[in-house]
């Protein structure tokens, strides 16, 4: 993981709010990238993601605050001057030019001399394995080809900043792995900074330095992907970023947490009131015996259903009138529990996350 | 979007340009209110005078009473003939079908100058010179392209799912067609109703070799009257004509949406 | 529980027929069958005060060749036309572009203002400019308040011009809207964030990706041009001569039927060789 405190700012957005007519999407908005690092925005639709990186792209204008990029104010600058690199969600290639041009589109507008511009867009064709289609016109490449010439489109001008809107959602669930990984060490291998708008947590937690939740125009947590799935700050976070359950629980005067029945332990605990108990699937060992271990929380149910995944197998616990996902791998040899089995459910108070009611 | 913020410039220009494309449509109102017996503007005085006339004017009442009558048996006839052939050559798969489409459609690119002819040599010897049943044939030639597209284009946007669950549920086709069809196209067949009226009644090149002293439609006499004296007159029947337009427009656009019939 | 109907199910090609036959007749009896006659008449002779001799003749068309007067209307025809198709272009586009980029209900009340005076009768219209033109008109009124020299704008080519240019122009509009109805706004954007200007975005990207609308705009415009009747002859007062005004005066005052027919079928030629230039440039665009 990078040591992101050494590095210097690159990017920041401060307080700034857009709007579309009266329509106030995004209040005020304040997000600081690093050099060389890959930043993730995260949300459900609608959550303003989209439109914070086409307003540092100057697609939007914002009503109020200011971009700064290197440490200059760029909020008034025309978007053909910003020296940024937009990869499209629909890749946006112009049809009625070849690969090559489109490529080269980028190098002529800065009058780069038409020899070294052919040479340049040929090595960034080959670095996203293209270079034999470069005469093809974009409706004769397939979706993940064509992605991959937006891509060398955007880097072979060399922006100072890269920016992705949810560049993999319209490839199919293989070529979208394989892809993560190459934009991934692209983008480290050129040292380039980055912004990857995404509603996929897999890819924000898989491709970036730093992930940034929003929701509703607001930022909710930003921080490591470690920080944002194992630290969430609010329910919200905590649901989004990988699946939960949700129980409904009560923090006593003295601190005692109540839930399931009994009493639970977890790592921290919010102030007196009802409270939502958020554990993670996977984070829950199940056994149909006593549960032997130093797990800090145990309670027993019964089996209600059990789903085959393939690689994971999924077991709904009835415990005290709720429902609990447990989600375990499937090993050669271990055998699966069946419905009606009375069990036991241990986790860790760590893995016990509990926030005031009614976050999400 | 932001990079289509209009320049200030532009703005004007655009401007501009639709003070061209509108002026005579606009002009024509005002013009109707003069008060004087030529042609000029602005006018010496305003006055109604030139509405009176029109009103006064039998041979103009009665060109408009003809219109009026033939563009409504043109419309009905159009949408009963068209309304069985869209559903023809969108539903049914047979030889040629393309072919037929493309042929049915064919008057539309045609100049009037020339169909009018056409049809003048052709009706001399039918005797169909200057009848009513004649000039309703030859304006179903110009209307019924228009109707057939309009109509075609509302039944193969429409959602198939529909008759195919109406067939699920025990409905044989016909009783498909009347209850399920034909309600759904109903927008496509006012704005093709509309359409046919307008061409209709505003249909004056063939028209106009197809008239005579016992019978004749209003945009002909409007030729006609143009041709020998231009005087405001026209301009009180053309804003009379550019509202019963507008008003027809209102219509298509509540039923279907302007846009939809003519932009594709 | 839902049996099959005993009765004898047509065939799609026996319906296709019962449907169509109606708009079948109407064509073949009202179109079809006139336009071949027309080619017929075109070689036949006119009898002197009407009717014709039933003699297959080339002369109507050796008159149109060696006449200069038929040829100098033909070239006029032509020659105007094309002029006011690419000034009807040049107007278009703005507003065109204009009309495109506009959203909600300013875009409806646009396109309604754009299309509306299409389904006004082309009398009206011309007579909208014959009442702005004529000398004592606003626009003459406003030139020699000026205190330019009044042209003579009515019973001229002038005139034509002027209106023509202007009751071509929706058409023009729509065709073009149509053309730019398949430009993706994203690839404009794309351009920009390359760091194209929006003066170069136009030249590159909106212009080339919308030559098809354009190209069919001038085509609809210049075969509406070449076949205008009303506003050449009512403008024109009896002094412009193009093609179509020649039909009807040949077809009517004259009564000289195959030289009407003959100008008719050279205006279907012309026609003709406008749709296959069309065509070529649609493939050369390919």
């Amino acid at each position: 993981m990078a040591m992101s405190s050494a590095r210097e700012e690159h990017l920041r957005l401060e307080g700034v709010g857009v709007s579309f007519g009266t329509v106030n999407v995004i209040p005020s908005l304040d997000l600081s990238v690093p050099k060389g690092e890959m930043v993730a925005l995260l949300g459900p639709s609608g959550c303003g993601k989209t439109t914070t990186l086409r307003t540092i792209a100057g697609l939007n204008k914002p009503s109020k605050g200011k971009i700064i990029v290197g440490g200059r104010d760029i909020t008034h600058v025309p978007i053909h001057e910003r020296d940024m690199g937009l990869v499209f969600q629909s890749y946006a290639l112009f049809p009625h030019m070849n690969v090559l041009e489109n490529v080269k589109f980028g190098l002529r507008m800065r009058n780069v001399p038409s020899r070294e511009a052919e040479s340049r867009a040929r090595q960034a064709l080959e670095m996203v394995q293209l270079a034999h289609l470069a005469h093809r016109k974009p409706r004769e490449l397939s979706g993940g080809q064509q992605q991959r010439v937006a891509l060398a489109r955007a880097l072979v001008i060399e922006p100072s900043i890269l920016l992705l809107d949810e560049p993999l959602s319209n490839l199919d669930a293989k070529l979208r792995d394989e892809m993560r990984g190459q934009i991934r060490s692209l983008q480290q291998q050129l040292g380039i900074t980055a912004v990857l708008v995404t509603h996929d947590q897999v890819e924000a937690l898989s491709m970036c330095d730093r992930v940034v939740v929003m929701r509703s125009g607001h930022i909710e947590q930003s921080g490591t992907p470690t920080e944002v799935y194992e630290r969430p700050a609010t329910a919200f976070v905590a649901n989004f970023v990988g699946r939960t359950n949700k129980l409904k629980g009560t923090v006593a005067a003295d601190g005692s947490l109540m839930g399931l029945g009994q009493v639970l332990h977890a790592a921290s605990k919010p102030g007196p009131g009802t409270v939502d108990i958020l554990i993670r699937p996977h984070r829950i060992h199940v056994s149909d015996g006593d549960g032997a271990g130093d797990a800090e929380n145990r309670v027993r149910g019964e089996v209600s259903n059990v789903t085959f995944v393939g690689d994971l197998v999924q077991y709904t616990v009835s415990v005290a009138g709720d429902e609990i996902v447990v989600e375990e791998s499937t090993r050669r040899g271990q055998k699966m529990l069946s419905t009606g089995e009375t069990v036991t459910l241990a986790w860790s108070a760590e893995d016990t996350l509990v926030f005031p009611e009614n976050q999400t | 979007m932001e990079i289509h913020k209009t320049s200030w410039p532009m703005r004007i220009l655009i401007f501009v340009l639709f003070i061209y494309l509108l002026a005579p449509v606009i002009l024509v109102f005002p013009l109707s209110f003069a008060g004087d017996q030529v042609l000029r503007f602005p006018p010496t005085s305003w006055s109604t005078r030139w509405y009176t006339a029109l009103f006064a004017n039998s041979q103009m009442l009665k060109a408009f009473w003809t219109s009026l009558t033939l563009a409504a048996i043109v419309t009905v006839l159009s949408i009963a003939i068209a309304v069985p052939a869209a559903w023809a050559v969108t539903r049914l798969r047979f030889p040629g079908r393309d072919l037929f489409f493309n042929v049915f459609t064919a008057p539309l690119l045609l100049p009037t100058i020339v169909l009018g002819l056409a049809i003048l040599i052709v009706f001399a010897s039918f005797k169909l010179l200057a009848t009513l049943h004649g000039l309703v044939l030859a304006h179903l030639i110009v209307t019924l392209p228009y109707a057939l597209r309009v109509l075609a284009v509302s039944l193969s946007t429409q959602d198939r799912a529909c008759e195919e669950a109406a067939r699920t549920l025990g409905a044989k086709p016909l009783t498909v067609f009347f209850r399920v069809t034909l309600p759904m196209m109903t927008p496509g067949i006012v704005a093709s109703a509309a359409l046919c009226f307008l061409v209709s009644f505003d249909e004056v090149v063939i028209t106009l070799f197809l008239t005579g002293p016992r019978i004749t439609t209003l945009p002909v006499e409007l030729y006609n009257y143009v041709y020998n004296q231009a005087d405001p007159l026209v301009a009180a029947v053309s804003a009379l004509l550019i509202l019963l337009t507008l008003a027809v427009i209102m219509i298509v656009e509540r039923a279907m949406g302007l846009r939809a019939t003519f932009v594709r | 529980m839902i049996a099959e109907s005993h009765k004898r199910e047509l065939s799609a090609g026996q319906l296709a027929v019962v449907l169509l036959l109606p708009i079948a007749l109407v064509n073949v009896v009202g179109f079809i069958l006139p336009i071949l006659n027309l080619a017929r008449y075109s070689f036949n002779r006119a009898r002197i005060g009407g009717g014709i001799e039933d003699v297959f003749t080339w002369e109507n068309w050796v008159d149109l060749v060696s006449d200069p007067f038929y040829r100098e209307i033909l070239f006029n025809s032509i020659w105007v036309s094309l002029c006011i198709t690419l000034v009807t272009l040049v107007l278009s586009y703005p507003i065109a572009l204009y009309l495109h980029r506009a959203t909600g209900p300013w875009k409806t009340f646009l396109t309604v203002l754009v299309i509306s005076p299409l389904l006004t009768s082309a009398v009206v219209r011309t007579y909208g400019w014959i009442a702005l033109l004529n000398d004592n008109g606003p626009v003459i009124g406003i030139i020699k308040a000026l205190g330019l020299p009044s042209p003579s704008l009515m019973f001229n080519i002038k005139g034509v011009f002027i209106g023509l240019a202007e009751i071509l122009m929706p058409y023009m509009i729509l065709a073009l809207l149509a053309g730019f109805g398949r430009l993706d706004p994203r690839v404009e954007e794309a351009a920009r964030t390359l760091g194209a200007t929006p003066a170069r975005t136009f030249r590159e990207i909106i212009l080339p990706l919308t030559l098809p609308g354009i190209a069919l705009g001038c085509l609809l415009c210049f075969v509406l041009a070449v076949s205008s009747f009303i506003t050449p002859k009512l403008m024109g007062g009896g002094r412009v001569f193009l093609l179509a005004t020649e039909i009807y005066d040949q077809a009517i005052v004259t009564l000289n039927w195959p030289r009407a027919a003959t100008l008719s079928l050279l205006v279907l030629i012309v026609f003709g060789a406008a749709l296959w230039a069309y065509s070529a440039v649609m493939r050369r665009l390919d």
